[in-house]
C-alpha cells in the first residue's frame, strides 16, 4: 500500500475493484469529453474560416471623417404648410483632421493592436485601351501589414512598394492584360495620374476585391487623390476580434470620427456566427449534465454494492468524514481520468477530421493545436463536476449506519 | 483486578427499536453489565435475545435508546458520531461472522486499515506494515499476506480479521460469532488464538456464541434472554494441553 493517504487509497481500490463500472464510466465521460472538445475546434475552425473570409482585405475598425449631413435652415412645420425634401448630400473626399495624433490615441486604446493611415478614394486603372475603375488604397505598407494580412494572400511578387510600386487584385491584373512587372496608369476624378509597377497579385478572397483592389504607398494616393499629407481613414487592427464592437463603441465615445467594426458592417453574419456559439454552448451543457448524471448514478450504485464494506470500515475506525471523502474522490478521478482521457480521444478525433473537413480552398478548416489551456480547463471542469456528482452518493455512504450495513 | 476500574460499565440499557412508532419494539429491558480489563466472556443465548444488538451498543455502532454507558472510565452514552467512531477506533477491535475483510485488499493490508485511517497519521507506513506483518506471523499465515482475501480458506480470513482487530492494541475485541461459519478444527484453532492474544496481551474479549462447547472455555459466562440477562456466572474451563 502506498503513501497516498487512507481515503485516496480506498477510493483508488475500490475503482479499480468495479473494474467494468469504473471503464464504462471514465469512458462514458471521455467520450463527452472529446465531443466538447471536437466541437469547440470545427466551431473555432468554421468560425475562423468564415471571418477570415468575410473580412478577407478589411480592418477589425475603420476610422472615417464623420459623414457631411445637409442640415435644412427652416423647419417644416408640422401643419403641412410647408413642404421641404431634403436631399442627401454627395459626399466629397473628406479627411481625417490630425490623423497622427488620432492614431496614436487610438493605437493606446485598449485591445487595439495596430493602426494604419489610409488614403483611398476611386480612380481609373488604364493600360493600353483597357481602362477599368479601381479602388486605390494608399497605406504606410510595413503598419498596414499589421492591419491586414497580405502576407497569406499573395499570389505572386513581392510584398514591396516603393515610389511608383502598387499591389493589384488578380482579377484586375487579368482585365488590364499585365503581369509582374507591367506597368500602367491610374486616373482620378481630382486630375491626378500616376504610372505603377506591379510589384505583386493578391488573391483577396473575393471576386470583387480582386477586381479592384490597387495598394500603393501612401504619398502616392494623396497625390493621385488631391488631399496631400492627409488621409481618409485609419484601419484598425484588434486583438480579439469578437471585441471590436466594443472597442468600436469606446473609440466612438473618445472621438467625433464615424467609426465602424467590421461587425457592424457584417451584422448578419456576425448574428449567424452569435446563434451557432449559443447553440454549441447549449450542446456543450447537455453533454456536461449527461455526464455527470452518468458518474452520479454510476457511484449511487457503487455504494449500494460496498455498504457491508463501508460498514466495516466504519466499524473499524473509519469516521463519516472518511466515507464521504472517499466517494467524492472517486468522482473527481473519473471526472479527470475521463477528461485527460477524452481529451487525447478529441485530439485523435480533431486531427482525424482536419483531413477530411476541408474549406473552399482544400485547406483545412482547423487544425490540431495542443491548446494546453483549454485542456487544463477541461481537467479542472471535470475534477470541479466529478465531485458535485458525487456529492449525493458521497452523502449516501456517509450516512450508512454501520451496525445495518454490516447485518447485510 | 478489584482496584482497577471496569473497562465497560453499562447500567440500565434499554433499545427500542422504531422508537415511537407503532411497530415499536423493545429489544433490550435494562441490562447492567460490567466488564473488567482482560475478561474473556462469552455472551450466549438464544436467537432474538439481543445479543448483536447488546454486542453493537457496545461496540459504540447503535446507540442505546436509555441507560449509562462508560467506556474505558468515559461516559460515552451521549457521544456524537464522531466521538463514537474515534473511541471505538481507540479501544476496540472487531471481528465479525463473515470475517468482512474488504476484497480489493491484500491480507496484510487489511490489517493496515485501521491504522492508516487514524489519526495518528505520523505513524510510518514501514511501521505499519512491520506490526501488521507481526501480527499475520501471530495468527501463522506469514506466507499469505500479499494474497487477496478471495484467495484464502475460511478460517484464514478470519485469522487475518482477528490480526486486523488486533493491530492498534485495543483493550477489548468484541466478536460476534467469530467460529459461526467454521468447520471444527479451524473454530478450536482460532479460538485458541483468541486465547493466546488475551492471555499474552491481556486483550479483553467479548464473544457472542451459538456454540455452548465454545462458552463453556471462556473465563465468564453472561447468558441473555429475551433482552434481559438471565445469568452472569465465572467459570473456570478446562483447557485442553
Amino acid at each position: 500500500m502506498n503513501a497516498l493517504g487512507f481515503e485516496l487509497t480506498v477510493a483508488l481500490r475500490f475503482l479499480r475493484e468495479g473494474r467494468m463500472q469504473t471503464a464504462l464510466i471514465i469512458g462514458g465521460a471521455a467520450i463527452g469529453v472529446a465531443v466538447i472538445f471536437f466541437i469547440t475546434a470545427v466551431l473555432t475552425g468554421v468560425q475562423g474560416d468564415l471571418i477570415r473570409r468575410v473580412t478577407g482585405a478589411q480592418a477589425h475598425i475603420v476610422v472615417k471623417p464623420p459623414e457631411e449631413i445637409v442640415a435644412p435652415l427652416v423647419a417644416g412645420a408640422a401643419d403641412g404648410s410647408r413642404l421641404s425634401s431634403i436631399q442627401a448630400r454627395p459626399q466629397r473626399l473628406t479627411t481625417i483632421d490630425g490623423w497622427p495624433a488620432l492614431a496614436r490615441a487610438t493605437e493606446a486604446t485598449e485591445g487595439v493592436i495596430a493602426v494604419a493611415p489610409v488614403a483611398t478614394g476611386s480612380g481609373l486603372g488604364i493600360k493600353g485601351e483597357a481602362a477599368r475603375s479601381v479602388v486605390i488604397v494608399g497605406t504606410e505598407l510595413d503598419r498596414y501589414l499589421r492591419v491586414v494580412r497580405l502576407d497569406d494572400k499573395v499570389k505572386s511578387g513581392v510584398l514591396v512598394i516603393e515610389p511608383g510600386d502598387a499591389l493589384i487584385g488578380i482579377e484586375l491584373a487579368k482585365d488590364l492584360g499585365a503581369v509582374l512587372g507591367d506597368r500602367f496608369r491610374v486616373q482620378t476624378a481630382q486630375g491626378g495620374s500616376e504610372v505603377f509597377r506591379i510589384r505583386a497579385l493578391l488573391d483577396l478572397g473575393s471576386r470583387e476585391l480582386n477586381r479592384r483592389y490597387v495598394y500603393t504607398d501612401l504619398r502616392a494616393a494623396q497625390s493621385l487623390l488631391g488631399i496631400p499629407g492627409r488621409i481618409t481613414n485609419l484601419d484598425v487592427a484588434v486583438r480579439d476580434i469578437m471585441q471590436a464592437e466594443m472597442i468600436a463603441a469606446q473609440l466612438r465615445a473618445q472621438s467625433g470620427q464615424l467609426i465602424e467594426s467590421w461587425i457592424q458592417t457584417n451584422n448578419q453574419i456576425f448574428a449567424a456566427i452569435k446563434n451557432q456559439d449559443i447553440m454549441t454552448l447549449l450542446i456543450r451543457f447537455f453533454i456536461t449534465v449527461v455526464v455527470s448524471l452518468g458518474i452520479a448514478s454510476v457511484l449511487v450504485v457503487s455504494v449500494v454494492q460496498k455498504r457491508k464494506e463501508i460498514g466495516i470500515l466504519r466499524a473499524i475506525g473509519a469516521t463519516r468524514r472518511q466515507m464521504l471523502s472517499v466517494f467524492l474522490l472517486q468522482g473527481v478521478i473519473v471526472g479527470v481520468g475521463g477528461a485527460l482521457l477524452g481529451s487525447v480521444l478529441g485530439m485523435m478525433l480533431v486531427s482525424l477530421f482536419s483531413r477530411i473537413l476541408r474549406n473552399a480552398e482544400g485547406q483545412a478548416l482547423f487544425s490540431l493545436s495542443f491548446d494546453f489551456k483549454l485542456i487544463g480547463y477541461v481537467v479542472v471542469g471535470a475534477a470541479v463536476l466529478g465531485l458535485l456528482a458525487a456529492v449525493l452518493p458521497a452523502r449516501n455512504a456517509a450516512r450508512l449506519d454501520p451496525a445495518q450495513a454490516i447485518r447485510g | 483486578m478489584n482496584t482497577t476500574q471496569p473497562l465497560v460499565a453499562i447500567h440500565g440499557l434499554h433499545k427500542t427499536y422504531n422508537e415511537g412508532l407503532v411497530n415499536a419494539e423493545e429489544v433490550l429491558h435494562g441490562i447492567d453489565l460490567v466488564i473488567n480489563p482482560g475478561e474473556f466472556t462469552a455472551l450466549i443465548g438464544p436467537s432474538g435475545s439481543g445479543k448483536s444488538t447488546l454486542l453493537n451498543i457496545l461496540g459504540l455502532l447503535e446507540s442505546a435508546s436509555g441507560g449509562s454507558y462508560c467506556l474505558g472510565g468515559r461516559d460515552v452514552t451521549a457521544f456524537n458520531d464522531d466521538e463514537r467512531t474515534r473511541a471505538r477506533h481507540e479501544v476496540l477491535g472487531f471481528i465479525f461472522q463473515f470475517h468482512h475483510l474488504l476484497p480489493a485488499f491484500t491480507a496484510v493490508e487489511n490489517i493496515m486499515l485501521p491504522g492508516l485511517m487514524g489519526r495518528s497519521r505520523g505513524v510510518l507506513q514501514s511501521d505499519l506494515r512491520e506490526r501488521a506483518m507481526e501480527l499475520l506471523d501471530a495468527v501463522g499465515l506469514h506466507d499469505a499476506c500479499d494474497k487477496k482475501p478471495t484467495e484464502l480458506s475460511g478460517g484464514m480470513q478470519q485469522r487475518v480479521a482477528i490480526a486486523r482487530a488486533l493491530v492498534r492494541g485495543p483493550q477489548l475485541v468484541l466478536a460476534d460469532e467469530p467460529t459461526g461459519n467454521l468447520d471444527t478444527h479451524s473454530s478450536d484453532s482460532i479460538f485458541a488464538l483468541l486465547r493466546k492474544f488475551n492471555r499474552e496481551r491481556g486483550t479483553g474479549l467479548l464473544i457472542v456464541t451459538h456454540d455452548p462447547r465454545l462458552a463453556a472455555r471462556c473465563d465468564r459466562i453472561v447468558e441473555l434472554v429475551d433482552g434481559r440477562i438471565a445469568s452472569d456466572k465465572s467459570n473456570s474451563p478446562i483447557h485442553p494441553q
